[in-house]
This record gives C-alpha cells, structure tokens and sequence, in this order.
C-alpha cells in the first residue's frame, strides 16, 4: 500500500510538473500527458497501428444527456459542452430530435461519416504504410484512406460519404484533414447534423501503449456561427485475438424487409 | 442455339458429356500460363517478400457475369458500355477442370438451372444477384468484379476492392482460423508466402454470396485458396481453388492475369454501393409475376 501511494503521489507530481511546464509555456495542453513517445514502425513513423475502438455514448448523443429506455446516460464528447448551432440549425435538430426513428441515416444503414464512424459502438483498425494510413471500420465495412504524400484535396465538390481524407504528421500526432462531405450523414443519433460544408480536422495522438487521445475539429459556416471541438479517448482492444468482423447492415435490414415479421 | 441456352436446356446431357470427355464449348483460346521474363526478379518489400502493391485491373471483362460464359448480348453490352465485339469471356476462366466449366454434383446443376429462372422472377432475396443487393461477394468474386488495391506491411496484407468500398485484412503472421460457428461474407483470410507466391487460405464463408450473376452458389463449406504471384512488374497472376463437397464433384481453379493499374496519383473513389438502393420493389414485381404463372430463363438471346 506503501509503495502504491508512493508511485500515485509520484505520478501526480509529474502531471503537476508537466501541467506547470504547459501553462509557462502559455500553451493549452490539447493531450493527455504528452510524455508518451510510441513504438516507430520500420520506416520511422509514430506506430498508432491496432484494433481500436470508442466507449463511451456519443453513439447516442455527443453532448449531456439522461438515460432512457435502452440508452445510457453520457456526459458528451463536445468540447465546452455547447453546439454553437445558427438559429435555424437549433430548430433543424430539434426537428431532426423529434423523427430520429426514420431520419436518422443510421437507419438506413449508410456509411456514417466522419466523424461518427470512430464512436460507433464497433471496432476499427488503423494500418500504416509508406505512403497512407488506412482506417478499416467494421460498421458497413466502411473504409478511409488517409493519403499522407502531400498530395491536396480533389477539385471538387464532390459527395463522398466518408470524405477524403489528407494527413500528416505533427510529432506523434497524426493530423487528417477531412472535406467533400455528403450532407446525409448526423453526428449522431440525437439529430446533431451538419451541411456538405463540413471541414473536420482530426488529431489522433497516442497518450500510451493502449490509448490515443481523439480530438476532431468541426467547421461549417453553413450550420455553425463557429468551429466546435470534440474530444475523447480511443482504446485499444485488447484481446489477443481481435479481429473485425462484418457488420453488414443493409443486407441484414434487407433481409427483414423481404419478409417482414 | 446461344450457349446459355444450349446448356441450360441440356443440363443432363452435359454431365454425361463430361463424362465422356465432351464439352459443351470449345474455347477458341485456352488459359495458359503467361511466360515471365528470363531472369526477371520481382521488387521486394523491406521484408525481402514480392512487393504487390499498387493497384490492379480486376478479372476479364464480363467474368462477373458468368465464369463460364462472360456477358452477353448486344444490349448487355450497351449496358454496360462495352462495344458489341466484346461479349464472352477473353479467356477461359476455369483451368481446371479442362472444359471450363463449374463441377456441380447433380442436384446443384439442377439448383442452378432453378436460380436461372428465379432471377428473372424473383420471389425471395436469394433469388437476386448478391452484387444487385449490395453484399460483399466473397473470394474470389470480389477480385473479378471490379479493380484490386493491395497494400503490404509487416504483419498484414489488405486487399482493397473498389466495387462497394469492400475491403479484406489478411494476416501474414501464423494465426489460427476463427470458430466456425462465425460465417461472414467475405469469410476470415490467413496469409503466408510460399516462395514468391502469397497463399491466402480463405474459411468461414457464409452460403449467401454468388460466384457470378449467373446464380452459381456455393455453401458454407466452401474452402478458397488463393494464390498471387508476380510473374512481371506489372503482372499478378491470380489463381483460386475451390472446395465445397456439399456441392462440387471436385475442387476446380479458376485463375487470369491483372494488369497495374493507373499511374501517378491515381486513387479510387469511394463507391457506395447500398446508398439509396432497394430490392424489396423487385421482390415485390416478381411475387406478381409468379403469381401470375410467368416464369422464363435468364437468357443471353435478345430476340427472347
């Protein structure tokens, strides 16, 4: 009990000594410790490499909300707590609130956007290689590549899903800027929404062996009066034999509409 | 008499015919195996493996459409943007067994002539062409229906298909398979190398993908091994197994080249597939249609 105090009271001093160290600075720590330097791979980039996965209830709704039938209460993932929607997007949700059951493009099981996919309650997993970082994820197998060449965005607009995705690194962090957006897709199953303007910046930084800190960036002028951020953490799942699976929604909702019951 | 037709309506008499050593078709070409370059050495990955990424043109035209047959007619042709002189397939698709075509056991034969008229009529989702309803199509369907991404690391190769945003992870390291109690569309993929060659054993494929449009299905038991195998810079040759005793006499290979694909900064597109799409219409047309006692072959002749 002794040496476990002694380590708490250890670990506390250095969060204190690097909190110190960031306000001198004058700087907002936008990460958890910021002392992690992760695994390289072969060729010399940060190892953010595994099978990851959200737990929390932005799923259900990124901000505060109270538990209802088959829904957990949650304190949300936005930054500040506040969605600085323009007045006519506050009346837009409220709208969207009220006929989630058939609006939600969950129900139609759409590819979910960005950044929705990462708190789906599914797995996905991040591969690098020389040139992209690919994101698999095991709801609608949807997938991302994240060009890291420097190469820009495609003229555009174009309606993708899921966006198109350019990164970089900033130390440890990976950093994906996001744009070409569909106008179908929610932040979640509340009604949060946004407009084909959306611009959503993600900073993925590996605070351990087992935990990324995710922190997204949203812009549109279309809907909001300003950027908003949400963040939370990422965990590694840890069974040794994880894998994804499939998670095919349209077949399965297919199927019941074929035959309905 | 067009060949679909010829063999649908004699789907007896090709057994016996093979089992005479006829075939129902003669192949103009046969597949053979492409020449590689003497003393041609392929690129290698930082682990000293044949370095296979890039992208990739999917099978021969038309191969989606039917493995033994290809695609089509004039108007299917039009369709699907391809002029008139490309109907049927390039090249023989299935090597073995010699005559091209898939060793159904009889009462699969028989099944497969059934889903050949249902797919005109369809009263049940099984009856609709698993491409049509968006599903991920399986090994080795996928690697014909569309172009191939692969990428290589360390640990993994992934496969990425364009068709549908489909993707497979296959692990290189040695992994048992998982519990066969899980059946998934695009099965569960382990990797090794042998020599040059990337051996994928493919298990836990569930019986609902087709191995073309022309209903030719498969069960759970299916077994897939694949082999790719650079054989120049810009050549994989791509070789599938197929085991299933639940519905073959034997196991059978299908196999073709894939050119590289694209040049510098060429990248896919995101292909949603089930966005905004729904059968449940043509489910729907068919029931009446049945109810009304039509009935009618899927059928390359247009003057049908």
């Amino acid at each position: 009990m002794c040496r476990a105090g002694a380590r708490r009271a250890r670990g506390v001093l250095v969060v204190g000594v690097v909190l110190l160290a960031v306000a001198a600075a004058g700087q907002k720590p936008v990460t958890g410790g910021g002392s992690y330097s992760p695994p390289r791979t072969a060729d010399g980039q940060p190892d953010l490499q595994g099978v990851w996965q959200a737990l929390n209830t932005a799923a259900w709704d990124i901000r505060d909300h109270s538990p209802q039938l088959g829904i957990p209460a949650g304190q949300g993932v936005v930054v500040g707590g506040e969605i600085p929607y323009q007045p006519w997007a506050v009346e837009q949700q409220r709208e969207n609130f009220e006929n989630r059951v058939t609006a939600d493009p969950e129900t139609r099981c759409t590819m979910p956007g960005v950044p929705r996919a990462t708190y789906m309650p599914y797995p996905f997993q991040i591969l690098q290689f020389a040139d992209r970082v690919l994101i698999l994820y095991e709801y609608v197998h949807a997938t991302r590549t994240i060009y890291m060449d420097g190469s820009p965005h495609p003229e555009g607009h174009i309606d993708f899903w899921m966006g198109d995705s350019r990164g970089r690194w900033e130390g440890d962090s990976l950093v994906v800027d996001v744009i070409h957006f569909i106008d179908q897709t929610w932040f979640d199953r509340a009604g949060n929404f946004h407009s084909e303007a959306l611009h959503v910046v993600e900073r993925y930084t590996p605070d351990g062996p087992d935990h990324l800190t995710y922190e997204v960036t949203i812009e549109d002028p279309n809907v909001f009066t300003r950027s908003w951020k949400m963040q939370m953490p990422l965990y590694r799942r840890q069974e040794a034999n994880i894998q994804l699976f499939e998670y095919e929604c349209f077949a399965y909702m297919e199927e019941e509409l074929a035959d309905p019951k | 008499m067009n060949q679909l037709r010829m063999r649908t309506s004699l789907t007896r008499l090709v057994v016996v015919g093979a089992l005479m050593g006829l075939s129902p078709i003669s192949w103009a070409q046969t597949a053979r195996e492409p020449a590689t370059p003497d003393g041609w050495e392929p690129r290698r990955t930082a682990s000293g493996h044949p370095d296979l990424q890039g992208y990739w043109d999917g099978g021969p035209a038309n191969a989606s459409h039917s493995i033994e047959e290809g695609c089509c007619d004039p108007i299917h042709a039009r369709m699907q943007s391809r002029g008139p002189e490309r109907l049927g397939l390039p090249e023989q698709l299935i090597v073995d067994p010699p005559d091209g075509w898939i060793p159904y056991q009889d009462w699969a034969a028989e099944r497969r002539t059934e889903l050949l008229y249902d797919m005109e009529t369809p009263t049940e989702l099984g009856h609709i062409d698993p491409e049509d309803r968006c599903l991920l199509l399986g090994a080795p369907r996928s690697t014909y229906r569309g172009d191939v991404e692969i990428r290589q690391n360390e640990q993994y190769v992934v496969i990425q298909y364009e068709w549908a945003h489909a993707y497979r992870v296959i692990p290189i390291e040695p992994r048992a398979h998982i519990s066969h109690e899980i059946s998934l569309y695009n099965g569960d993929s382990r990797g090794h190398w042998e020599g040059d060659t990337l051996v994928v054993d493919v298990t836990n494929l569930n019986d609902q993908p087709w191995l073309d449009s022309h209903g030719s299905f498969y069960s759970d038991a299916l077994h897939v091994v694949e082999r790719y195998t650079l054989i120049d810079d810009d050549m994989i040759r791509y070789e599938a197994t197929l085991e299933d005793p639940n519905v073959f006499t034997q196991p059978w290979t299908l196999a073709f080249t894939m050119g590289r694909k694209g040049g510098e900064g060429y990248e896919f597109f995101e292909e949603a597939c089930s966005e905004g799409v729904t059968n449940v219409h043509r489910l729907a047309a068919g029931r009446q249609a049945v109810a009304a006692g039509e009935r009618y072959i899927h059928t390359h002749d247009a003057e049908k």
